[in-house]
């Protein structure tokens, strides 16, 4: 098999025109609140994000979905898309990842030819799967010839620069310490993407009681710049 | 010890009642119903032992039949005594079309070295009203005993007509997480969290009522919003908790009257409600 770069690169860009740049995951609260407020908060935000959130939830997802997209199988995936919907519990983090995952979709859909994506997106067109974010993203890793560990490393290297970007213009942190930040994480998500290579399925979905609080809290804030 | 509870409700005449019960040690149930012209059924659920101790093993199994209404209660504080092996619980409800059940069990107390699993299966069918809250403590604080548990385990599946629309995975295991990290109980020590879901409910509505209710309270952090059903979720994190139990059951006590019925008239579908969302 060729291990497709480009197309990881492609797939994990920040800036891919997906709208990813429009939502926080209730980093907004945070600052608006003055509890994330300086690199040390940040680096905190976003170091307990990777390990306690995206590891449980959607990275184990993008691993689970890789697998089920190499077996071709679509039951899986719609299983999956269910529990992941289910989950994910505070509305705009849910729809956050819907409204990626959809877009994400149409994106790819027309670059990738890949039978196991069309089934997902023909789910998705019928209202049998929401379509997340990522689930699509572990379907299309594994269509476009990506090795796994190669995704979840784009997969987590992406949460992380989302995060970054958002830290540095809400709180605003200075690009340097942004890009810093950014450095010190190598070590982290080389560990993470090791133990997201066969999640321990009894933690999909780990309750983070102050992630969800504030990501709820997020729906009431009286003036917004993000949508989650 | 190893036991099990199975009761079923039923409706007679607009009024629930016990159509079947059995239980064994240390499991008891007694009927508190106060207003018994009302359709729904009081049960509390009583136990013999202090507590749950090492290798207790408790299963327990609620069925309600068509358009049966149960309100079941707990008696104390649930204390998690110490332990090595560990215990569990399991809890599976079963709701047939337009019933309603309401569980908001007492807080839990793990102390020292304790070691709990719970699972709990929900099947919704149509037209059902479902409450179910669970509050968590830190410990016995005055003992010292702040986080000092090894493991609590909670897992909720809720599926409606046989399709999972929510679950959460509540764990903690102070000793390989930070518990105060931000994310985690942000230096709070009790932990709440109420789920409803009624598909006839003004989910909008409710959201207000239940934001304007909490911001009443000190010393609480908390966070609701909709599910992917027509339903709410609600999380608070406090220091009390008597305070955050009374917070579930005014709560519970404005949602249970909110008539579950009045949906056929509505004529949603729950599919149209998951996907609306």
């Amino acid at each position: 098999m060729h291990n497709n770069l480009l197309s990881l690169l492609q797939l994990s860009d920040p800036t891919l025109p997906i709208g990813g740049y429009a939502h926080s995951a209730g980093l907004e609260t945070y600052v608006q609140q003055g509890i994330v407020k300086d690199v040390a908060t940040a680096t905190e935000f976003i170091t307990e994000m990777l390990t306690q959130n995206v590891q449980y939830t959607d990275a184990a997802f993008v691993s689970l979905a890789y697998n089920a997209a190499e077996e071709n199988d679509i039951e899986k995936l719609i299983q999956l898309d269910d529990e992941c919907t289910a989950v994910k519990l505070p509305r705009e983090i849910r729809q956050a990842s819907q409204k990626l995952g959809i877009r994400l979709v149409k994106v790819f859909d027309s670059v990738c030819e890949n039978t196991i994506a069309r089934k997902y997106k023909e789910a998705i067109q019928q209202q049998n799967a929401s379509g997340h974010y990522c689930i699509a993203f572990g379907i299309y890793a594994k269509a476009l010839n990506i090795f796994k560990a190669e995704a979840l490393t784009g997969f987590y290297y992406n949460a992380a620069v989302s995060m970054i970007t958002n830290c540095v213009k809400l709180i605003p942190l200075g690009q340097q310490d942004g890009q810093m930040v950014l450095f010190s994480l190598q070590q982290l998500i080389t560990e993470l993407v090791q133990r997201s290579l066969n999640p321990d399925v009894g933690k999909i979905g780990l309750c983070c009681s102050g992630f969800d609080i504030r990501c709820m809290q997020h729906e009431q804030l009286y003036s917004r710049l993000y949508m989650s | 010890m190893r036991a099990t509870l199975h009761i079923e409700a039923a409706l007679k005449n607009g009024k629930t009642y016990l159509s079947n019960c059995f239980f064994t040690t240390p499991f008891k149930v007694a009927n508190i119903t106060e207003d018994r012209s009302k359709e729904e059924l009081h049960l509390m659920l009583m136990t013999s032992s202090p507590g749950i101790l090492d290798g207790d093993e408790f299963h327990m199994k609620i069925q309600l039949d068509q358009n049966a209404a149960l309100h079941l209660k707990t008696q104390s504080y649930q204390r998690l005594f110490q332990m090595k092996k560990g215990a569990s619980q399991s809890i599976e409800v079963r709701m047939n079309k337009g019933s309603s059940f309401c569980y908001l069990p007492q807080p839990t107390v793990p102390h020292k070295d304790s070691n709990f699993v719970a699972n709990n299966n929900i099947y919704l069918s149509h037209n059902c009203m479902f409450i179910w809250g669970e509050l968590l403590t830190c410990g016995r604080i005055l003992n010292g005993e702040e986080f000092a548990f090894s493991k609590f385990s909670s897992t909720t599946k809720i599926f409606l007509n046989n399709r999972l629309v929510v679950k959460e995975n509540l764990l903690i295991e102070p000793a390989k997480i930070k518990v105060h990290a931000i994310g985690q109980l942000e230096g709070y020590t009790h932990q709440a969290s109420l789920i409803f879901i009624n598909v006839a409910a003004d989910i909008k509505s409710i959201i207000k009522y239940v934001v304007d209710t909490l911001n009443q309270q000190k010393e609480i952090c908390f966070g609701v919003s909709s599910l992917p059903v027509n339903g709410i979720i609600i999380r608070i994190l406090g220091f009390k908790a008597e305070q955050l139990y009374s917070c579930l059951k005014n709560i519970a006590n404005h949602l249970s009257g909110i008539n579950n019925n009045d949906a056929a008239s509505l004529g949603r579908k729950e599919k149209e409600i998951i996907y609306a969302n």
